[in-house]
């Protein structure tokens, strides 16, 4: 180790301790070399050299702050908060690029990791249940879900029996259960054991008490392709069968038909926005606009309602607020 | 600080006096030795002298450094609880060799 590889050890010093000290401790670099030759000695000089920076450059920080902290005036004499100033140096541009690329560089590793399918598995040892990042998508949801779409649903649900809208876990009924004129609380998240990992559960109420309840399986992340199922039934509840059911999208045109109990099942639906559209007698009876596929509940129930075919509005909507409940396509 | 104790000395010297005080068993660093420098010199323990008259021409530039009279009060009492802990090491027969 050179002298002049010292003095670039000696930047890593606080800028205080070098304006006063820097000279001094290259000088003593200077007697240290002239006075220890030879192998072994030299070697230990370095030895002591890097031991040195690893031991007094924590120390020198903390003298260093230590005295201007002491030094600075009482900075809330009056309750004014104040900062005080650690290092008189300016940051340097070539600091500024080093820090500038290397932020820039994780976020830009961070976004690459985040596109990668592997960032979405299960971690080893975490029971196979999900992968952080739906483990925090799962956690966000839960904290923020009830609480809003609580203070939607209420107006529109003021229909609705005694009981709505309590915060009390609402168990996903059977399949051709009774339909939600029974104590339907307002859209709350429970979490299932769905297919393809974690998914979280979500109910909303209805104000008809001849409308069926959609019982949405929400899967917590995109995936891709993604599966659809679910049962197309009347307002009496009685099972639609041989309809049609589209969905449209940048994709192409998926067609399921409902077998005899109203059954209906895609299986893999490419990522993307659907139109969906049933078909039934040989006309077109109801629509979704818009709906992500991402989002798509499966299974899931669905109500046609008399009246031809009516525009739905966003799928979306639908899920988070009942004033914007579906008129055809009951839910 | 008690290297500063009979002479005043810059910062090289205090280095090799403090490694011949320990047998040579500590070596300081210039980092180590001039931030514990810094840190005696805020807390008033040493002060900087000018350079004696005696010295060599190329030791112009260095600083000197010398024990202030709070600073050898501190040193003493220092050396004096340490003092107290080797005298009940003796009474307690724990030390062996030189220090008994």
């Amino acid at each position: 180790m050179s002298e002049k590889m010292y003095t670039r050890l000696v930047r890593l010093y606080p800028s205080r301790f070098r304006q006063k000290y820097e000279r001094e401790v290259l000088q003593l670099i200077r007697d240290r070399l002239s006075d220890e030759t030879g192998f072994f000695k030299r070697c230990r000089l370095y030895c002591d050299l890097v031991a040195d920076v690893l031991v007094g450059l924590p120390q020198t920080y903390r003298n260093s702050y230590a005295a201007i902290e002491a030094a600075s005036p009482s900075p809330n004499a009056e309750g004014i908060p104040s900062f005080s100033v650690l290092d008189e140096e300016p940051l340097g541009r070539g600091s500024i690029l080093l820090g500038g690329t290397l932020s820039l560089a994780t976020v830009v590793i961070f976004g690459f990791l985040l596109s990668r399918s592997f960032a979405y598995l299960p971690v080893p040892g975490s029971n196979g249940r999900m992968s952080p990042i739906e483990a925090v998508v799962e956690r966000l949801n839960q904290a923020t879900t009830p609480d809003t779409l609580m203070g939607e649903t209420e107006g529109a649900s003021k229909s609705t029996p005694a009981g709505v809208g309590e915060r009390q876990p609402w168990p996903r009924p059977a399949a051709g259960a009774s339909p939600s004129k029974s104590n339907a609380p307002a859209l709350l998240p429970q979490r299932g054991n769905g297919v393809g990992g974690q998914r979280q559960t979500a109910s909303i109420p209805t104000q008809d008490p001849n409308e069926r309840s959609l019982y949405l399986r929400m899967p917590s992340i995109a995936r891709e392709p993604s599966a659809w199922r679910g049962v197309l039934a009347d307002l009496s509840g009685q099972p639609v069968r041989s309809a049609e059911i589209h969905l449209i999208g940048g994709h192409g045109e998926l067609m399921a038909r409902t077998a005899e109990d109203g059954s209906f099942a895609f299986s893999e639906v490419p990522s993307g926005n659907y139109e969906v559209t049933v078909v039934f007698g040989g006309r077109e009876v109801a629509y979704l606009k818009e709906m992500d596929v991402s989002t798509i509940p499966a299974p899931s129930r669905l109500t046609l309602a008399s009246g031809g075919r009516r525009p739905l509005g966003l799928l979306y909507n639908t899920m988070h607020s009942a004033r914007h409940r579906a008129e055809g396509l009951s839910i | 600080m008690l290297a500063l104790a009979d002479d005043d000395l810059h910062g090289y010297a205090i280095m090799r006096r403090v490694e011949e005080q320990t047998g040579k068993r500590i070596r300081l660093g210039p980092g180590t030795l001039y931030g514990s420098i810094q840190a005696l010199l805020e807390g008033k323990l040493i002060e900087e002298v000018d350079r004696p008259e005696d010295t060599e021409v190329s030791s112009e530039r260095r600083r000197y450094y010398k024990l202030t009279v709070t600073g050898r009060k501190v040193a003493r009492s220092e050396a004096e609880k340490m003092a107290d802990v080797l005298r009940v090491a003796r009474t307690r027969k724990i030390l062996r060799g030189d220090y008994v």
